[in-house]
């Protein structure tokens, strides 16, 4: 038997039922909570670095390839929070683990994370490889909207079945080409 | 657009201290009526401190709400005057069981405004890992409705909540059937009916003879031998689950009337000795695999006897119609058959907010009161009630009385033991097809299955 092609009003409200409870909540606020405090010692980090190894944290921004040093701070500089951020998604993790509580979220949030430390490296990588502005128009084109496509999906699916979701896109256009038509 | 100025001269720029080669785009000047700042000046307006600390403050402020509302959020349980809110059922109904759980939910939402009940079709097998799945991120359905055995599946998982005996007047359920669903003294799900086998048959196929003895269902396993010899096709499906209601024909039964597993396994060999038997007579089919074949196959007015489950009477009569007929299971001599009791019940997600649980306790109460279960009784004719204080005139709902006259002799599978019993069915079944098959003797099968139980038994024991 096929479930009816759901309303996006039967979407919304399946959405409000699992963001109301507890164990979501608790989860994303804690999620948060890790990528804040990341960022925050990234940044702290770098300033750190940029105070202790001026000469080591300087970029000639130019339209060539970074050199090896240059490859090595851009490295530092763009998995400092990833990395972080793995480690205190991790240390969550074993937390809710110990404590029992319902932690799936945290374990594809840790996922994800592995995976956005897997694009900066390669991103990093590939300014050491190619011309810097060639790279750049590639990023902003092609690979960030692809990695946020990705994680968007992630999410998606976490919470509901996409592709009920899809339908319910596809029918709505279905919908309306028709009544266009007439 | 102010903004996604401030993100693009930022997260673009800021990183790198000399950003030569680079020159301002006229676009953006254009675009933004603001006074045009310089980089530098602007960088070091928002590198201020004062900016950092609003910002970090800002989304802690956010961060510290979403989890003080997570905490506050568990609240215990209180008594809603008015009950408003969303909830998502998981069911493995199709057809016609499904327009009588959907007119339920229906009838429930119109009494109570305020409640809006998504369900959702899932397939039997696939409820239970569904659940866990997405239960453990937090996800899922509010509560799902299963088979009462598939509680242990869950709670192995820990991904359903406990029901206090206090949320519900367990006095009006059936103790055999809050068997099934407690376990070590909690209650873990809340009955809506019960199924169990039956003998359907094809009324229409025996009305053209003028043989007196097609007249009545047989009675006996001679009597259902004798119809398959005289033309009168049977179908049964070959497993030892589905097979298992023969053990009380014979003086067999693996459980005893307290619950406890205490096997007295004489009579299976021959059990097994009678359905070889029956397997070479004319018309005499014992299928191995899907229920589905049979279930077509009767619809379609191929077979005249058909050993059911009564969950299937519902699309059955609706393909039959009034040539459908039921009838208890045949005994042997002065025993009765023993069938298997099953269970659904509805249990609720580990992961479902307190509001969501008070909904799902309503629902579930609302489904098993007298009214709603006599009416699914005769509108479906498929289940038994689970309320005890239903009664109705067993003239005129035949096959509700057959179906309450079976379940006198179920067997239920409680809870507690369930898990030492599911993987001995497990094991049984093996055994099972190599005696049907010849390649044991139903005696040496009988032996390697009581040295199982046993050892089940003992290995359950060593762990308490």
């Amino acid at each position: 038997m096929e479930n009816p092609i759901p309303t996006l009003s039967d979407i919304a409200i399946r959405q409000s039922i699992f963001y109301v409870r507890p164990d979501v909540q608790f989860q994303l606020g804690v999620i948060l909570l890790c990528l804040l405090v990341s960022w925050l010692l990234s940044k702290r980090f770098w300033r750190w670095l940029q105070k202790k190894f001026p000469l080591f944290t300087t970029f000639d921004w130019r339209d060539s390839r970074l050199s090896l040093r240059e490859y090595g701070a851009v490295l530092l500089q763009n998995l400092d929070f990833p990395v972080i951020g793995i480690i205190l998604l991790s240390f969550s993790r074993i937390l809710f683990d110990s404590q029992d509580w319902t932690g799936g979220i945290l374990r594809v949030a840790l996922t994800l994370m592995v995976f956005y430390t897997g694009y900066r490296f390669f991103l990093a990588t590939l300014y050491c490889l190619f011309p810097v502005n060639i790279i750049r128009i590639y990023q902003a084109r092609l690979l960030t909207p692809l990695i946020f496509l990705f994680i968007f999906l992630n999410l998606t699916s976490l919470s509901g079945n996409l592709n009920l979701v899809s339908q319910t896109v596809l029918y709505i256009f279905y919908l309306k080409s028709n009544h266009l038509h007439r | 657009m102010y903004l996604t100025y401030l993100k693009t001269a930022i997260f673009s720029q800021s990183k790198f201290k000399n950003l030569g080669g680079v020159r301002h785009d006229p676009k953006i000047k254009r675009f933004f009526k603001v006074p045009y700042l310089e980089k530098k000046q602007l960088l070091t307006a928002l590198k201020s401190k004062k900016w950092r600390k609003l910002g970090c403050s800002f989304l802690l402020v956010i961060i510290s709400s979403t989890l003080l509302n997570a905490c506050i959020g568990a609240r215990p349980l209180h008594q809603q005057e008015q009950l408003k809110g969303a909830i998502l059922i998981w069911h493995p109904y199709k057809n016609e069981l499904f327009q009588w759980i959907n007119s339920n939910f229906q009838e429930f939402q119109q009494l109570n405004s305020g409640v809006n009940i998504q369900d959702e079709y899932v397939p039997q097998k696939e409820i239970v890992p569904r659940l866990i799945q997405k239960s453990s991120q937090g996800f899922g359905a509010s509560a799902i409705i299963d088979f009462a055995r598939n509680i242990s599946e869950l709670l192995a998982a820990k991904r359903i909540q406990p029901i206090e005996d206090t949320d519900l007047d367990i006095s009006t359920y059936q103790p055999s059937v809050l068997r099934q669903v407690r376990y070590q003294g909690k209650l873990y799900g809340i009955p809506l009916g019960s199924t169990t086998r039956v003998l359907c048959y094809n009324n229409a196929k025996l009305q053209t003879s003028q043989d007196p003895i097609l007249s009545q269902p047989p009675t006996s396993l001679d009597e259902l031998i004798k119809r398959a010899q005289k033309g009168y096709s049977v179908g049964m499906i070959s497993s030892f689950e589905d097979t298992f209601w023969g053990l009380g024909n014979f003086g067999s039964s693996l459980i005893n009337d307290q619950g406890k597993i205490e096997p007295q396994l004489g009579g299976w060999a021959e059990w097994i000795k009678w359905l070889k038997k029956a397997i070479i007579q004319p018309n005499f089919t014992l299928l191995r695999g899907d229920r589905m074949v049979l279930n077509r196959a009767f619809a379609n007015g191929n077979l005249a006897y058909y050993i059911c489950n009564s969950s299937e009477i519902a699309d059955l009569k609706k393909m039959l119609k009034e040539d459908l007929k039921i009838a208890i299971l045949p005994g042997q001599g002065s025993f009765q058959a023993k069938p298997l009791l099953y269970t659904m019940a509805i249990m609720i997600n580990r992961s479902a907010s307190p509001n969501e649980r008070d909904l799902v306790l309503a629902l579930a109460k609302f489904l098993s009161n007298i009214e709603q279960q006599l009416q699914g009784t005769v509108q479906t004719q498929s289940f038994i009630p689970i309320n005890r204080h239903v009664f109705f005139d067993k003239s005129l709902l035949q096959f509700e009385s057959v179906l309450l006259k079976q379940s006198e002799t179920a067997v239920t599978l409680p809870l507690d033991n369930v898990e030492k019993l599911l993987p001995i069915f497990k094991q049984a079944e093996p055994l099972y097809q190599a005696a049907i098959a010849g390649e044991i003797p139903p005696e040496e099968a009988v032996r390697q299955l009581t040295l199982i139980i046993n050892r089940q038994i003992a290995q359950t024991q060593e762990e308490s």
